[in-house]
């Protein structure tokens, strides 16, 4: 026996009622625009460094894996990965003093720049 | 006779104790948060330079005379090389310590630094009472204690155990050493040495027969080191030599323990090794002509008789009282001109290579020259 | 010891601090002395000099015994925490590789060969990391229902455990009853010659990341 059908006749899951006065309109969040963005959101990276991967490792084909002979590609290699290693960051006294601010015309702006901005200037 | 006795005294201050607890505690520790990124940009800093060694910025003070007699006490601090030759001669089988001999070939040189307790014992060995030449003869013993070795029970000498070997050795070593001068002197036996039905030293034999004999039949070395001491020691009252016994580790003469194996069982005593007791016989006040010279060292002891440099803890009352009226003579830390010589020549041979940090290690080492040679191992 | 199996083992929970000590604006201390030198001669003390510093730790210190990579080291030689027995080790290492290259400089005679040995342990033990370094890892990837050994770009920090990881693994494996301190020197002089086992490891993993390079973009995807 289908008892879906009957259940949902008596139940029904999705009512929209005709009547306007029946919806309630409740505030759960604040009505405007906040005065801080999160930084969470990331931008997904295009494939990035592929092709200096593939002549490096052409390279170290023909050179049978003797690094001082590709000396050329593997600083390139490393060049291009240079977002991988963060350094020390107990000296970056810029970011605490906040000396590095948005520029005009600046395409992206760090979560960090943009706060800073919307603290000084609040909507 | 006189007797001398050299001990090594290293003061221990405040942060030494400290570090020796916590090694007895052995804490526990975590993984040190250090920065892998530190670490690496570290490694590209210092590889990023080319590499050039370090040039020391002062040279060495050595010695010219190569007497050690003639030494004085101006010249405490400089450096005195052993010749090849003498090296080949006196020191061929053994008489240098471990670290030393190692040493010598690191620094492809043999090096000594003149210290206060030697010219000490070489002045009281100068105006000591001597009637006739000064001739010498050197016995230094070298005995590893504590190693297992071949033992046979002694046939002449009922309780004792043989070490056969290790008397083959210190003939051999003595050998060496004194042949040209006992072919000189050309002593002879006193006594008529029986060592079995076919086999005999007879009276009037060259001593150099004595020990030929034991060391081609290994079995009665400790025998033949036995009647060499009694020969050498009647040569001395007879005014014929100057005998001198060298000693070092005296100390482990009263460890007791051995870890030598007898019918499948340890448990020999220092006591019961035949060649203990005849070196024991050369400190009984019964010859004259001669000086006897001895060390004592912590390490040369079982670990329980460890603790105190001094002369009375380390031989025990036992020792003490056989040696009683002695000489004692203090090795003590170096001085601030001998510290600086000492790192000189450390820079000269380019084991130090990081210079300009003196005063730091001064601090560290307290100037116990053991202390700083282990702190300069990595530097 | 039961109980404090576990205490060590959830140490991390139990220890944890909810909050800095310290607020953000305070920067860690500069501790090495050529750093500080450097330091007060640039521009940047005048932005350093009205900042709140923090203090440095009990294991921070300028002492010439003091190096940042044999710590970073002995951390991977380590068992069960027992640092002293550890660092003892590499201590007798360094001694060993000292004592090799001393001896071959002193008992050379010519002056071009003599300046070319390196006689610096640290340095040996810096350069045998470099050498060791791998250019790439293998990153296991799920597709369609296989899993792909994927050759991926590899940070310094990564290299340098991966590089310290292996010595120290390679000087463990040999056969015979020589002891750790000695391997692990030879192990070391090989590596910064650019021989030996370690070496030929990187090289391993080299080759099946070049074998594997068609799959390459699965990184993405």
């Amino acid at each position: 026996m289908r008892v879906t059908a009957i259940l949902n006749k008596y139940y029904p899951r999705r009512r929209y009622t005709d009547n306007e006065s029946e919806v309630i309109f409740k505030t759960e969040l604040p009505i405007g625009l906040r005065n801080f963005v999160s930084g969470k959101g990331r931008i997904a990276h295009p494939p990035k460094c592929i092709q200096e991967m593939y002549t490096m490792m052409a390279c170290l084909k023909q050179a049978e894996f003797a690094e001082n002979d590709c000396h050329k590609e593997i600083s390139l290699f490393n060049d291009c990965n240079k977002h991988l290693n963060k350094g020390i960051q107990y000296m970056n006294v810029e970011k605490t003093l906040g000396q590095k601010e948005a520029q005009p015309g600046d395409k992206l702006i760090p979560s960090f720049q943009l706060n800073r901005l919307l603290k000084k200037f609040p909507s | 006779m006189s007797i001398f006795i050299v001990s090594k005294i290293s003061i221990r201050f405040g942060h030494m104790r400290y570090v020796k607890e916590n090694r007895e505690r052995r804490k526990r520790t975590s993984y040190l948060p250090w920065r892998s990124a530190e670490v690496c940009e570290n490694i590209k800093e210092e590889l990023g330079k080319p590499y050039t060694q370090v040039i020391p910025k002062s040279t060495v003070k050595r010695i010219s005379e190569t007497n050690p007699i003639q030494h004085s006490l101006s010249d405490i601090g400089k450096f005195y090389t052993i010749s090849e030759e003498h090296k080949k001669k006196y020191f061929q089988l053994n008489g240098f310590p471990k670290d030393f001999s190692e040493q010598t070939t690191i620094f492809n040189e043999n090096a000594i630094m003149i210290r206060k307790p030697a010219l000490e014992i070489i002045e009281y060995l100068k105006n000591a009472d001597y009637t006739k030449l000064p001739i010498k003869y050197v016995i230094s013993m070298h005995l590893h204690k504590y190693g297992r070795k071949e033992a046979n029970i002694s046939e002449t000498r009922n309780g004792l155990v043989d070490l056969p070997l290790e008397g083959a050795l210190l003939l051999k070593h003595f050998q060496l050493q004194n042949e040209t001068l006992l072919n000189k002197l050309n002593l002879k036996t006193t006594k008529e040495y029986v060592w079995n039905q076919r086999e005999s030293t007879k009276v009037g034999e060259p001593l150099m027969a004595l020990v030929n004999h034991g060391l081609n039949r290994v079995r009665y070395s400790c025998d033949c080191i036995h009647g060499l001491i009694n020969e050498l020691k009647n040569a001395a009252i007879n005014g014929q030599i100057k005998f001198l016994v060298a000693i070092g580790g005296f100390n482990s003469f009263y460890a007791g323990k051995t870890m030598i194996r007898m019918d499948e069982k340890y448990g020999t005593t220092t006591d019961q090794i035949s060649i203990f007791q005849s070196f024991l016989s050369t400190l009984q006040n019964d010859w004259c002509n001669g000086a006897i010279i001895m060390t004592v060292c912590e390490s040369t002891t079982l670990p329980k008789y460890r603790g105190s440099p001094l002369p009375f803890f380390l031989l025990r009352r036992e020792g003490f009282e056989t040696l009683d009226p002695f000489i004692p003579i203090q090795v003590s830390k170096l001085s601030e001109l001998e510290f600086h010589s000492l790192l000189d020549y450390y820079e000269d041979r380019r084991w130090l290579q990081k210079i300009g940090a003196r005063d730091e290690l001064e601090f560290i080492s307290c100037r116990i020259p053991a202390e700083l040679s282990r702190y300069c191992a990595t530097l | 010891m039961p109980l404090q199996k576990i205490i060590r083992n959830f140490r991390h929970i139990l220890n944890k601090r909810s909050y800095s000590q310290y607020a953000k604006s305070f920067i860690r201390p500069i501790i090495k002395e050529s750093d500080i030198q450097n330091i007060t001669e640039s521009k940047k003390i005048n932005v350093l000099k009205n900042l709140n510093v923090k203090p440095p730790q009990n294991w921070e210190s300028s002492s010439i015994l003091n190096e940042v990579v044999l710590l970073k080291f002995t951390n991977y030689i380590m068992r069960d925490g027992k640092r002293e027995i550890a660092l003892t080790q590499l201590k007798k290492a360094l001694e060993i590789i000292k004592k090799i290259q001393v001896e071959q400089y002193n008992k050379t005679t010519d002056e071009e060969e003599r300046k070319q040995i390196i006689l610096d342990p640290i340095r040996i033990v810096k350069q045998a990391v470099a050498n060791c370094q791998p250019l790439l890892k293998l990153c296991p990837i799920r597709r369609g229902g296989s899993v792909y050994q994927v050759p991926v770009p590899i940070s310094d920090t990564e290299s340098v455990f991966r590089a310290m990881k292996w010595i120290v693994e390679s000087s463990k494996e040999k056969e015979g009853p020589t002891p750790f301190a000695l391997k692990l020197a030879h192990e070391l002089l090989d590596a910064s010659k650019n021989k030996g086992r370690v070496i030929k490891k990187k090289i391993e993993l080299h080759r099946i990341c070049e074998a594997n390079r068609a799959y390459a973009h699965f990184r993405w995807g």
